[in-house]
């Protein structure tokens, strides 16, 4: 993950030079990244003023878009417009900013008070907050201020956890995202674990979801990333996920269990997980990092238990590169030769490293034969251990016995072995309609369910907003009643005028 | 219209030729290959052309040739430009048309790809006449071909629909099919393909394209593959314009008959043949080889085993005639994939079929489709939030 993260950021970068340049051409792009700030800010004082989490959640969805146009003139401007002329959250937070663009400065002070006398008064802490956030993305896009950005990062958090305000929890769940990017961005991811376990207590006592997510996944990255499987595995068995987190939390946690299951051995639970990080991740395009991470782990799934994926999912644009030597690994994998998985698992060798499943691929290596098994299986209703061991090319006849009495043990093929005469029978005619098919639809019936439950419970009600309705009814009775009145009334007294009104 | 008779530009035998050459499997073709490219090369005076086969060392660069033909490419354009200043000076809008096609055309006869293309585009915008722009277009088709440039080709076809959509007459129409088919045919889209073919097979005019027999050929070769039994022997077997030209393709009727006729042993010779023959040196069908020979295999099996609810693999074998081993392996590799409905007894060498319930595919279908929905139904679920 991080290496594609990395390439966001180059990203980023090569957008910045084009928004400057952008800049340099007269027509500048509708909403200037400062302007957009300042609705922001707005937005998030309005939600703060009718608690209504939902205009925060708004603003940060804009976070990763903003996040690419930010540098330090926007910021700066931002921030001079946002506070008043002589606050001290001012002053805090331009102190983050190099000095180097002073010039422009003075040039805004001068017009600030033209723009902005309004501002009198320093605006929620949230909104401090919230650029707090910006300071630190923006921080984080140079090597150089690295050491600043984890000073700043450790500031807010500390002037977070004072604050200690509800209305400012979904922001607390992304600045702490932040902060680990800062912690793992400057090599000491594991310093920030105690701070990371101390917040997850209070967020949890505090019935703080958002927060809570958020650092149960930051606890697991920062665990998996040491390779601490152990670890990670007590922490998901003592806490409970919220139901309320985001899609984009739970695709990362369900990713994290995956990975754990995966290293247990679970892997119907992890490939469980996995598909379930994959529905409900953003689209490929959107974050092709996480795409191609979780596709990577469930390719691997896939084939330690015994099943090949889908070859369509190699062709997929944003997979196609990312997953090539994983696409070789299939392929040894599908014809069942050994000697074929070894030199392609070598010649990729460096890469499953850095993947971290290198150790899961040497796993396979039994399946190669399972999956040589599984396809014997398939073919033959009746095969002699003889047959067996010519064609999967195995030293003797015990030998295969042992692998076929334990792949069947395994549930990797249904059949059994009759030992006196020596060859393996393959259970039944598997129909493939039978009972498991309830079980199938029953799982994508409750996924619906628990969908439709969660989008009631997500949908919102204005306040007082049936009165009005109420009011217009009432209101359109009354007027009926008048209109009929007025038929009968008007009816008796001028006759020639016509009733087309009333109808 | 000026000019009825499509010539064959850019020389589409030459582009054969090349491929010839280009694959060092084809040894024993090398010879004959290099003379007709020459040959070709010269008549049509192709420098651009013989610079870029030149540079990829296929054949000899012959200074003395190239500089001859240079030569007469540069009069031939300068005798085309000054046509065409003259027809702007003095003539009216055909004659400028007339004139920007006829220096397309030249420099698509050369195999100047880009500037050909260029001129050709530029012709279309000029020209009046649906009929004529369509030629143009098809034109680009051919360079496409001649270059197995795709994304020329598909987009130059999607443009020629459109322009015979708005009406191109029943020649223009039938060309176009052969147009597509022989590109659906390039893309491993046997079926569509061979559809088309068949729809022109009566009507076939494109011989710029292919000559007739060639396209015979690969009609016999697509559908043999994709038709079910009743048609091949109704559009193949039965067609007259199919019987008579299969004459002159003895592989091939050997092909389509032996199948049709369940001559499993000798149908198997004949594709073995054909691969050798016919598949591997073509142009266009060499890269789906494989592809096309395995799967003629397993609809050849599966003829066979529709008739039996079982039978030895000694008799399959003899009736394939190969042997048992061989039998064994294919089938155990069709099987596995899901591609044959059968299982082997090996211990007392005997095939079971069984045949696939139309509702287990349809419920795999259904779960499969399903999950892909409600991957979308989950993210509009997020508009929610």
């Amino acid at each position: 993950m991080t290496d594609v993260e990395m390439k966001q950021d180059d990203k980023a970068e090569d957008k910045k030079s084009q928004e400057e340049k952008e800049k340099a051409t007269p027509p500048p792009p509708p909403p200037s990244p400062t302007a957009e700030i300042k609705s922001n800010i707005a937005l998030i004082e309005r939600a703060v003023a009718t608690i209504e989490p939902r205009y925060t959640l708004r603003v940060l969805r804009t976070l990763t878009a903003l996040r690419k146009k930010l540098d330090d003139k926007v910021l700066q401007d931002a921030i001079e417009d946002v506070y008043p002329k002589d606050s001290a959250v001012k002053k805090a937070l331009l102190s983050w900013l190099p000095e180097a663009s002073a010039v422009d400065h003075s040039m805004d002070v001068d017009a600030a008070p033209t723009q902005s006398t309004p501002i009198t008064s320093d605006p929620v802490p949230e909104c401090e907050i919230y650029l707090r956030l910006l300071l630190i993305h923006h921080l984080l896009t140079s090597q150089s201020t690295y050491p600043k950005a984890l000073e700043l990062a450790q500031e807010t958090v500390a002037k977070m956890q004072v604050l200690n305000r509800r209305s400012m929890d979904p922001l607390a769940a992304r600045v702490w995202y932040a902060v680990e990017r800062t912690y793992e961005l400057a090599g000491e991811l594991a310093d920030a674990r105690p701070l990371f376990l101390a917040a997850q207590r209070t967020a949890s006592l505090r019935h703080d979801d958002e927060t809570q997510a958020s650092l149960i996944n930051r606890l697991l990255r920062s665990y998996l990333h040491y390779s601490l499987y152990d670890q990670a595995d007590k922490l998901v068995s003592k806490t409970t996920f919220p139901a309320s987190a985001s899609n984009a939390q739970y695709a990362r946690y369900h990713y994290f269990i995956g990975r754990i299951k995966m290293v247990q051995l679970n892997y119907s639970a992890a490939h469980a997980n996995l598909q379930q990080a994959i529905r409900r991740a953003p689209p490929p395009k959107v974050a092709p990092g996480f795409y191609q991470a979780v596709h990577k782990l469930f390719v691997v799934v896939e084939l330690l238990m015994g099943d090949i994926p889908d070859r369509a999912l190699f062709r997929h644009p944003v997979l196609e590169k990312a997953l090539e030597g994983y696409f070789e690994i299939v392929k040894a994998v599908r014809t069942g030769s050994l000697s074929q998985f070894q030199t392609t698992l070598s010649k990729h060798a460096a890469l499953f490293e850095a993947d971290k499943t290198y150790t899961l691929i040497v796993r396979l290596r039994q399946n190669v034969i399972k999956t040589g098994i599984r396809r014997l299986s398939l073919s033959y209703s009746r095969i002699s251990l003889r047959d067996i061991c010519v064609k999967l090319h195995l030293d003797s006849e015990e030998d295969a016995e042992y692998i076929v009495g334990k792949a069947i043990r395994d549930g990797v093929i249904e059949g059994r072995i009759v030992h006196e005469k020596g060859w393996m029978e393959c259970g039944g005619q598997k129909s493939g309609y039978g009972p498991e098919v309830a079980e199938v639809f029953q799982r994508r019936i409750g996924y619906c369910l628990e969908l439709h439950n969660q989008s009631v419970k997500a949908m919102r009600y204005p306040l007082n907003a049936h009165r009005k309705e109420l009011a217009a009814a009432e209101g359109a009775r009354e007027r009926e009643k008048e209109l009929a009145k007025e038929i009968q009334e008007g009816g008796d007294l001028d006759d020639d005028e016509p009733l087309g009104d009333g109808f | 219209m000026a000019e009825d008779i499509v010539l064959p530009i850019p020389n589409l035998n030459l582009a054969q030729h090349y491929f010839t050459l280009s694959t060092p499997t084809l040894s024993h073709l090398h010879d004959n290959a290099r003379k007709e490219l020459l040959e070709g090369i010269k008549t049509d005076q192709m420098a651009p052309y013989y610079k870029i086969v030149t540079s990829t060392g296929i054949l000899q660069l012959d200074q003395s040739i190239l500089d001859s033909m240079e030569k007469a490419n540069k009069e031939e354009l300068d005798k085309f430009q000054e046509k065409l200043t003259e027809a702007e000076k003095t003539e009216g809008e055909t004659e400028i048309s007339d004139g920007l096609r006829a220096r397309a055309t030249y420099l698509t006869r050369i195999g100047d790809k880009d500037a050909a293309v260029e001129a050709q585009k530029l012709a279309l915008e000029k020209t009046p006449g649906l009929g004529a722009r369509i030629d143009i277009v098809l034109t680009l088709v051919r360079i496409g071909f001649f270059f197995g440039d795709h994304k020329l080709i598909s987009d130059n076809l999607t443009k020629a629909e459109e322009l015979i959509e708005k009406g191109g007459d029943w020649d223009r129409r039938n060309r176009l099919k052969v147009y597509q088919g022989l590109h659906f045919l390039s893309i491993r889209e046997f079926k569509r393909g061979g559809g088309l073919f068949i729809d022109a097979l009566s009507t076939f005019t494109a011989v710029e394209l292919l000559s007739y027999n060639d396209f015979v050929a690969l009609t016999v070769v697509a559908n043999t593959l994709t038709l079910s039994r009743p048609d091949l022997k109704k559009k193949i077997i039965g067609a007259p314009e199919v019987n008579q030209v299969l004459p002159e393709l003895p592989i091939l009727a050997d092909l389509a008959k032996n199948l049709y006729e369940c001559h499993y042993d000798k149908f198997f010779i004949a594709l073995a043949t054909v691969e050798q023959t016919f598949l591997i040196p073509s142009r266009l069908l060499s890269p789906h080889t494989r592809y096309y020979v395995r799967e003629m295999r397993i609809l050849a099996y599966n003829q066979l085993l529709e008739s039996y609810r079982s039978l030895t693999l000694e008799s399959l074998a003899a009736a394939f005639g190969v042997s048992v081993d061989f039998v064994d392996t294919e089938l155990s590799r069709f099987i596995a994939s899901g591609r044959l409905h059968c299982t082997i007894d090996k211990v007392h060498g005997v095939v079971e079929t069984n045949r696939p319930p139309v509702k287990n595919a349809q419920y795999e279908t259904v779960v499969k489709q399903g999950d892909v929905l409600l991957n979308a139904v989950q993210r509009l679920s997020k508009v929610l939030y």
